[in-house]
Parts: C-alpha cells; sequence; structure tokens
C-alpha cells in the first residue's frame, strides 16, 4: 500500500517535470535515426526499413536517454536538497522502488506514444505488406524492456556510485560493450542494440523476435538483480558505502531478491536455445566424418519419417522408424539439431543407451549407440525441441519455424544416421503443420495431405533419398507459364502477386532463359522440361541454385527496391542474375574460386549483356561498367592496398575486413570489368559470346568433376593475365 | 508520545564528537527550546531524533521501543524542517505540499490547505516554487513540516529569512500546536524560546548544560547580570562575559554576565538571553 501511494506521487512529480517532457519528446523522434543514420538491420525488405531500423534505432537512442533521465532524476533530490524532506517523511527503500517504477510507467506510455505516433507513415509506406500485430510486436519486443534494462541499471549505478559522472561511466562502458566486436559474435551481449538482421515482408517470421523477447527477459533480470543491489547500497544514517552495504544485508530479502534474479538471467543465458555454442566458422563435415574414422555401411531397407511441426511455440517433434537387415558391429552415429534433444532410441521395442556429445560442430550434436547384434529390425528414434541456428550460420538466420514460414534443413527436420550410407531403401516423409502453410520438399510442392479436425494437415510424400536438402512451408502461392521449350514453375509469397503482375518478373525469367541459352547453349538441367524458381524469405539471406531450381532472395521484389530508379543493377536484374547462375556457378559451369575468379565475374558480365540488350547501351554503362569502373578505382585508391607493407600494422579484424572487401569487389566488379577489356581484346561481343559457349558445351561434356580457372578462361580467349590488367 | 534519550553519544566517522553521554526525554505535551552555540550538536541530536544517524553509543526510545524499529511509526507522526532544504522548483507550492502529503501518507485536500492557511501561502498556492522569495520559501518548509497534524514537529531553526511579524506570528502557530505535541524548536533567537517554550535545552559541544523551564534559567541567572558604564578602549574586567554594548551619551553602556560581578556593575534583571549565555559562562566554556 505505502509502495503504490509512493509509485503514484512519483509517477505524479515526473509528469510535471520539463525534464522528462523533453526525454520523451527526444525518444520520440530517436526511431528517425533509423531512418537515417543508423541501419542495424541487414535486409532492405520494407519491414526491415521502416519498422526494423526504427524501432532499433529508438531503441538504442531511447536507452541511453532514459539512463540520463534516470541518473538526473535520481540525483536530482540530492543535488536540490530534497532529500532530506524526503528521507524524513517515506521510507527510502519503498521511495527508491517507487521513483524507478514510475520513471519505468512512463517510459512505457512513451513507448505506445511512439509506436502510435509512427503507426500512419508506416502504414502508408508499407501499404499492403502492413501487419498491424507485427508492428506493435516490435516496440513490444525491443523498445519496451530495453528502455527498462537502461533505466534500471542507470538507476542502479547512481544508487551504487551516489556521483553522477561515475554512474555516467559505467553506463557508458556496459553500453559500448553491447556494440563492441565482441558483441558482434556474442550476440546475448548486444542489451542495448538487440540484433535483429532480417525483416520479412512476404513471410513476417518472428525468430528475431523470440530471440529479442528471451535475451531481453536476460538482461531484464540481470538489470533487476544489479538494481536491487543498489537497494542494498542505499545511503542511510549518512554512512558510506560500505557501511550501507552491511546494513543493507541485514534486509535479507534484497541480497536473497538480487542473487535469484542474476542467477535466473545466468541460467537462462546459459541455456538459451536460439544459437548454437559452435565456431564462428564453418566446419567441412567430411573432414569431420573422417576424423570420426565412421564406416559406411548398407543395411537399409527402408525409412519412415513422421514430422510434427508446432509454429506456435517455434518447436519439432519427430519419430524416425528406420528397417535395418544389418545392423552395424560397434557404435552407431547420429546427428541431430543441436537444440533438438532425443527423447527415446529403442530397437526391436526395446530401450537403447545413447549417449550425447554436446560438441555443437555447425550448429548439431552426435549422438552415439550401439544396437544389439541381434537383427530385430525396427529402430525407432524419438526427438524435438527448439531448433537452434548455428554459429556459423549467424547473423542470417538459417533455420526457423515461425507461423508464417518455416525453413529447416538437413538434421533440422530429421536424423542422420552416419553410418548407414546413402541407400536408405523407401523413405517415406510425413510432416502435420497448420493447414495456412504450403509445404515443399526441395521446392517441390507436397500436395498429397489429410486435413486433420485441430486446422492441421499431415502432408506424406515418398522420398528419392534419406537426406532432406531442404524442407519450406509458407503462404506461398505458384504460377506456372512456359518460354519455347521450358515450363517454368513460379513459387513465392502471397503477398508478392501484385508486385510480380506490375514489375512483369515472368517477363525477366523467360528473357533469361532465351538469352542464355541462345548465347551459351542449353542447360542440361533446365532441359529436364520443368525450372522451379522458389523465393526464400528474407530470413534466409542470400539466393542460390541447384538442380532444376533456383532460389532468389525475398528483398530482390521488395517494392522498395523494385521502384528506386538508382538501382537499377540491384532490382530485378539481381533476380536475373540468380537465374544466370543456371550457366554459370551454382547447377552451371563450375568456376574456380580464388581472390580474383569465380563464378560471380561470368555471371555479372552475362547479367550486364542481357540488361543491354534489354534496356539498352546506356542503361549498362550508367548501372554496370560505370558502377565496376568506380569500384574498381576506390579499391586501388585505397592506401592499404597500395602500400600493403603498412597493412601488418592494422589489426586483424580491420585485415579481414579489407581483404573480404577486396574480394568481393574483385569478383563482382574487378573480373566483369577484365572480361570485358577481354571481350574489346578478342574482337567484341559475338567472339566473347562464341568463347564463353565453347566454354560452357566443353565443360558440360566433360564427365570428371572440373572447376573452370582463371587460366583456362585466358587460354580460351588466348590471352594472358597481363593484357587483362586494369590502368 | 514519549521519547526517551539515553546516555547517547554521537562520533562522526571524521572523530568529532558531536554528542557525549545525553541523556534526556520528551513528552508530550511539550515546547522545547533548544539553545547552544554553532556546532554544539543541536543539529545532530535532532537528526537522531528522526532516525537520520544512528548513535555511536546509547539508546532513543519512542513509547519504550527502540527507535530505529519504529521508523514507520515515527514518520507517520514526525513533521521535520530541518536547517537547510531544497524545494522542487517546478512544482507550484500547492503540487510541492500535495507532494510531501503523499509522502507522508497523509489524505485529504484539508491538511494541505490548513497548512496554506496557517503558513499565509494560500494566495501563492499556484505559484511555482521558483518564483518565491527566500521566506516564502522557508514557510513552504514549515508548511510541509505542519502536513497531517504530527504529533512530533522538529524545527531546526524555522523563523530565519522570516521578517519580524512573520516571525511572531509562527512562533504562536508553534505554541497553539504545542498544546497536545511534543514540539522542538531549534534556534539562535533566544528570544522566540522565552516567548513560547515551557522548556529550555541549552547544549553546548556535545552536552546538555541545562534542562528546565525558562523561569528556572532566568532566576539562576539573577545578581549576574549587571550593566556599567565604560570608555572606548578600557578593558573587560577579568571573569565578566560582555552580553551587549550600547553606545549613551556618557560612554558604552555594557551589560555583562559574571559568577561575580564587578563592584562598579550595577545589577540589573536577567533576561533568558543572559541566563544562557551565564550558563554557558558558568560551567567555564567560555
Amino acid at each position: 500500500m505505502r509502495f503504490l501511494s509512493l509509485y503514484r506521487v512519483e509517477l505524479r512529480r515526473l509528469i510535471l517535470t520539463k525534464q522528462i517532457w523533453l526525454i520523451s519528446a527526444l525518444c520520440l523522434c530517436a526511431p528517425m535515426l533509423g531512418y537515417t543514420v543508423y541501419f542495424p538491420v541487414g535486409s532492405v525488405t520494407m519491414s526491415a526499413l521502416y519498422i526494423g531500423c526504427p524501432v532499433l534505432a529508438g531503441t538504442a537512442a531511447g536507452s541511453v536517454l532514459w539512463a540520463i533521465a534516470a541518473i538526473a532524476d535520481a540525483s536530482r533530490q540530492f543535488r536540490s536538497g530534497t532529500d532530506i524532506l524526503a528521507a524524513s517523511a517515506a521510507p527510502p527503500l519503498a521511495h527508491s522502488a517507487a521513483k524507478a517504477a514510475a520513471l519505468i510507467t512512463i517510459s512505457a506510455a512513451a513507448t505506445i506514444l511512439c509506436a502510435l505516433a509512427y503507426l500512419p507513415f508506416t502504414a502508408v509506406k508499407l501499404d499492403y505488406l502492413f501487419n498491424t500485430g507485427y508492428y506493435f510486436l516490435n516496440f513490444l519486443v525491443f523498445m519496451l524492456p530495453t528502455w527498462w534494462i537502461s533505466i534500471l541499471f542507470a538507476d542502479g549505478f547512481y544508487r551504487i556510485t551516489r556521483r553522477v559522472e561515475l554512474s555516467a561511466v559505467l553506463y557508458a562502458a556496459l553500453a559500448y560493450m553491447s556494440f563492441s566486436r565482441l558483441a558482434q559474435r556474442k550476440y546475448f551481449l548486444r542489451w542495448i542494440n538487440p540484433l535483429a538482421y532480417a525483416y520479412s515482408d512476404g513471410f513476417p517470421d518472428i525468430w528475431f523476435q523470440r530471440m529479442g523477447a528471451y535475451t531481453r527477459l536476460v538482461w531484464l533480470c540481470i538489470a533487476a538483480g544489479v538494481w536491487m543491489f543498489s537497494l542494498i547500497c542505499l545511503r542511510k544514517y549518512q554512512k558510506g558505502l560500505a557501511e550501507s552495504f552491511v546494513r543493507g544485508l541485514k534486509k535479507v530479502y534484497l541480497p536473497i531478491g538480487m542473487a535469484a534474479l542474476i542467477t535466473v538471467g545466468a541460467v537462462l543465458w546459459n541455456n538459451q536455445l536460439f544459437i548454437g555454442n559452435g565456431a564462428d566458422d564453418f566446419i567441412d563435415e567430411f573432414i569431420l566424418d573422417d576424423e570420426h574414422n565412421l564406416k559406411l555401411v548398407e543395411g537399409m531397407t527402408g525409412v519412415k519419417y513422421s514430422v510434427k511441426v508446432d509454429t506456435v511455440l517455434g518447436t519439432l517433434s519427430g519419430t524416425s522408424e528406420y528397417r535395418i537387415i544389418t545392423p552395424i558391429k560397434g557404435e552407431s552415429v547420429l546427428r541431430l539439431n543441436a537444440g533438438y534433444k532425443i527423447k527415446s532410441i529403442t530397437y526391436g521395442g526395446e530401450r537403447v543407451n545413447f549417449r550425447t556429445v554436446k560438441e555443437d560442430i555447425n550448429g548439431q550434436y552426435d549422438t552415439y549407440f550401439e544396437l544389439p547384434e541381434k537383427n530385430r529390425e525396427r529402430l525407432i528414434i524419438e526427438y524435438g525441441g527448439f531448433p537452434s541456428v548455428a554459429q556459423c550460420h549467424m547473423p542470417g538466420v538459417h533455420n526457423s519455424i515461425g507461423e508464417n514460414y518455416i525453413y529447416l534443413e538437413h538434421t533440422d527436420i530429421v536424423p542422420l544416421l552416419m553410418n548407414y550410407g546413402l541407400d536408405y531403401g523407401t523413405v517415406d516423409f510425413e510432416v502435420t503443420l497448420p493447414d495456412t502453410l504450403t509445404p515443399f520438399l526441395f521446392f517441390e510442392p507436397i500436395t498429397k495431405y489429410v486435413q486433420n479436425s485441430d486446422g492441421t494437415r499431415t502432408y506424406s510424400t515418398i522420398l528419392g533419398e534419406h537426406y532432406i536438402f531442404n524442407f519450406i512451408a509458407g503462404n506461398y502461392v505458384t504460377d506456372t507459364f512456359s518460354s519455347n521449350d521450358i515450363n517454368f514453375r513460379f513459387v513465392y509469397g502471397d503477398v508478392y502477386r501484385s508486385a510480380v503482375e506490375e514489375y512483369n518478373v515472368q517477363q525477366s525469367i523467360c528473357d533469361v532463359y532465351d538469352y542464355c541459352t541462345e548465347h551459351y547453349g542449353k542447360s542440361p538441367h533446365i532441359g529436364r522440361g520443368l525450372f522451379t524458381l522458389f523465393q526464400l524469405s528474407s530470413m534466409k539471406m542470400g539466393g542460390y541454385a541447384t538442380q532444376g531450381s533456383s532460389t532468389w532472395f525475398e528483398d530482390v521484389i521488395s517494392p522498395n527496391i523494385l521502384s528506386d530508379p538508382n538501382r537499377g543493377a540491384t532490382a530485378t536484374e539481381v533476380f536475373i542474375h540468380e537465374m544466370i547462375h543456371q550457366w554459370w556457378g551454382g547447377v552451371g559451369v563450375w568456376c574456380e574460386n580464388d581472390d580474383i575468379w569465380s563464378a560471380e565475374g561470368l555471371t555479372v558480365y552475362a547479367t550486364y549483356r542481357l540488361v543491354k540488350e534489354k534496356y539498352g547501351e546506356l542503361y549498362a554503362k550508367q548501372y554496370y561498367v560505370d558502377d565496376w569502373t568506380r569500384a574498381v578505382a576506390e579499391q586501388d585508391r585505397n592506401f592499404y592496398n597500395r602500400y600493403p607493407e603498412y597493412l601488418e600494422k592494422l589489426p586483424e579484424h580491420y585485415r579481414e575486413q579489407l581483404s573480404a572487401s577486396n574480394q568481393q569487389t574483385n569478383h563482382y566488379k574487378r573480373m566483369p570489368l577484365m572480361i570485358l577489356k577481354a571481350e574489346k581484346l578478342v574482337g567484341g561481343e559475338e567472339k566473347m559470346d562464341e568463347i564463353l559457349s565453347t566454354i560452357y558445351s566443353d565443360y558440360n561434356n566433360r564427365t570428371d568433376q572440373y572447376n573452370v580457372t582463371y587460366k583456362d578462361f585466358l587460354d580460351y580467349c588466348g590471352l594472358t593475365e597481363e593484357d587483362l590488367k586494369l590502368d | 508520545m514519549k521519547i526517551d534519550i539515553d546516555n547517547i553519544t554521537m562520533i562522526y566517522p571524521s572523530g568529532k564528537k558531536a554528542l557525549q553521554d545525553i541523556t534526556v526525554n520528551f513528552e508530550s505535551p511539550g515546547f522545547i527550546g533548544i539553545l547552544g552555540p554553532n556546532g554544539a550538536g543541536k543539529t545532530t541530536l535532532m537528526k537522531l531524533l528522526i532516525a537520520g544517524l544512528i548513535p555511536t553509543k546509547g539508546e532513543i526510545l519512542l513509547d519504550g521501543k527502540p527507535l530505529l524499529s519504529q521508523e514507520t511509526q515515527l514518520k507517520a507522526q514526525l513533521g521535520y524542517l530541518p536547517q537547510s532544504f531544497g524545494l522542487y522548483d517546478e512544482l507550484t507550492v500547492w503540487q510541492f505540499l500535495d507532494y510531501m502529503a503523499a509522502l507522508k501518507g497523509v489524505k485529504g485536500r484539508k491538511y494541505i490547505d490548513e497548512a496554506l492557511e496557517r503558513t499565509s501561502l494560500t494566495e501563492q498556492k499556484k505559484v511555482r516554487i521558483r518564483n518565491l522569495s527566500g521566506g516564502q520559501r522557508q514557510r513552504v518548509g514549515i508548511a510541509q513540516a505542519l502536513l497531517g497534524n504530527p504529533q512530533l514537529i522538529i524545527l531546526d531553526e524555522p523563523t530565519v529569512g522570516l521578517d519580524p511579524e512573520e516571525r511572531i506570528k509562527f512562533r504562536n502557530i508553534f505554541s497553539e500546536m504545542a498544546q497536545n505535541k511534543i514540539v522542538l524548536l531549534s534556534t539562535h533567537i533566544v528570544e522566540d524560546v522565552q516567548a513560547v517554550c515551557n522548556r529550555v535545552l541549552v547544549i553546548y559541544g556535545g552536552l546538555i548544560l541545562y534542562d528546565g523551564s525558562p523561569s528556572v534559567l532566568i532566576s539562576d541567572a539573577a545578581e549576574h547580570v549587571g550593566t556599567y558604564i565604560a570608555q572606548a578602549g578600557d578593558p573587560v574586567s577579568e571573569g565578566c562575559r560582555v552580553v551587549s554594548k550600547v553606545n549613551v551619551s556618557n560612554g558604552i553602556r555594557c551589560r555583562i554576565v559574571a559568577e561575580k560581578l564587578p563592584k562598579f556593575a550595577e545589577i540589573a534583571e536577567p533576561t533568558l538571553e543572559d541566563a544562557y549565555l551565564y550558563c554557558i559562562h558558568k560551567e567555564g566554556r567560555e
């Protein structure tokens, strides 16, 4: 009761305080930084630009502002001398708690105002892509708790130190940690700038929001713990920090509360399910398998995978039933997503003991078990949990289960039995998920299903192999159309239906097919008669090509990109680029990958040629050749590229950044410019088309695994490295 | 209400001994004036009484229970005006009193209106504190101390900054309030104490030199206060302390206190101020 009355009075006082109004007004303006200077989201979808960036910018800037407010308000009563009157009237502990609670309430009101203030603008900008619930969720998950955390830390630091400058320094150090290099890979350290690397328009996925809410909870516990500690240190009877602390400990509920909060925070942190604790870089699985000295044994006659997906909780549960003729001797190994737990392994109805080695490798754990030699035929593995994302795949999320989108690969779906070779016999696959989602396996729709009474469907299909490359489900539509002798299956998010029509995407697809077939020859993969083009959520960064299908990332068709005249080369042309990988790179001609040479150079060059043919020379020069020239000149102007001897003096991460940037420029800008030079030296476009056609044909006629090298290219052109050096 | 101070000593971390073996009790009704020079220990005693300090030794009991265990009860019954204090400048007088009332857990606008009326601030109730004069700010401080009809009122130099008329008014208000409460008034203005207090504490160097009624203190000083005419440059007689000097036509009329008055001095009727100074002088403190 006392607390409530103190809370009410402090709330009323804060409402009458000008500084609080100023801070609130600045917080209302803070999201504008996300439109102008601070872009923490990697994707360029409309949601990223008009929800993600402003919310995250407002979160970070607002946090600092509320910290200033908290320190200023906590110190104010001491500066003004009202502390003496207040201390004689109210119990200091309850009063301190009421003051913090009042400031937290004001910040909550500011969050609501902030969300309402930007609502009309965001709704207009996003138009048909706008989702009210998703919009408010971002404010609720990121902005609100982060501002609270900030207030608790700042208020706590002041009460501990009773010095404005010291508490400001402590807060600044904590905020710096959140932006530091360490936090670039240790995402849980990002308390003030939560990670939300991608936002999808078509398939609003809440993976980052889930992780954001979880990390906010962790940090709220820690901040509340620090704040509780500050209550223990609350000065009374004109005592110093040490004596006040000892006296504060006598209120046993304070140290117990503090310890409980920090312990809960630490336990939550330690047991987080979102990101695996493996290495930052991908580890080659084949090498790994070799290290494990695993024997590949044949002995399987069939498998049945049954998987059930809970899109609300983001979890998966599954049962894999293997029919084994000959169990191998010694230990069997199965590999599964590190977020899953094996519930049971039974063989012929009897439980089998197993041990899981919790060494995260590419987001997977290995489980070892030994089957009795006696043939009992049926091996059943039950498993499930929340699929974690491998550290090496962050910050772009690789797999996720959401209400609007599911993307799972390999061991995110089914266990991989490492000892049983590749032939699993007949592989039945069955998946249960909400009937609002359309499922695809290997980019092929699963059409056979049974409608369940709980609003789910159980889809079933027979697989050609046991290794599930990917399973995708979302609110997809499929267009089919033809160009000459090929049928296209174009799969994309339902919300993009109007954009696909408006920007004539189908025509671009046909253009690529016609151009590449005419200039380089028919793709042996596409030639099978059906080619699938599949849109992935922006949560899965980048696009890639597989046999008979090509994926493209969501941003390519974002209204933001498609309507921007300055991005001529990166709008539908990126889409064209990905499709050209059916000829060069991807499932087309494999090229040796080194610092300069890769399939990207040929793909970018082919994109340029197609665009030139389609939109004219001027357009192609402006958005391609001039862009390459500018980028290469900039690279050559770089001090460290001109004087590499100084590179050694740079810290390692700068060297790595420069190296990555140089390779990007070499592949996407320098190499196309060199091919353009080669085109002039060999006698023009027609001649270059002939050379590329020959390379393509020769490559497809080879029976061995071969990657085309830069030397091969030069030999085909009859040129030397010296000839293609750029001035 | 009853407060028992039992043999308390207060030594600050700096080593300064502010109070030494003080034993005293207060019971309502009572209007106690605390006299003593700067640094005598008056403010320390008051801070101990509001549980703003913990004594190094000894104990304070509130209605027979240790004060520190009765903090909540104490604050619910306490009206305190410190010697120096601050106010929230952006609030109006009424808003500030409302804030303090809420902190104290005092409910009802009538208490605020009553305090405003008693302190003659009704007309200024909507004025922001930043626009008040020094005297008006002091009145706001007094008003907050009077909120909620507290049973224990501790006033540390409450009439500083007030004009003489206001001073008289306030000491009368304090006197009225002391009818059924304990009012502790610490002041340098002995006249205020003489006018209203029924009990006086004289503190000096952390010790209580006198605890009793003002009249006894005055009567103790009878025949120890005198006057004489001196010329400029005349030395003060040994063992005398000059209370005041007034220029008159034939020299300077000096008023002195002494254990034994010099023969040339004419015995005068003592005032409380004389008696206070004599008390300190007698104990050989000055």
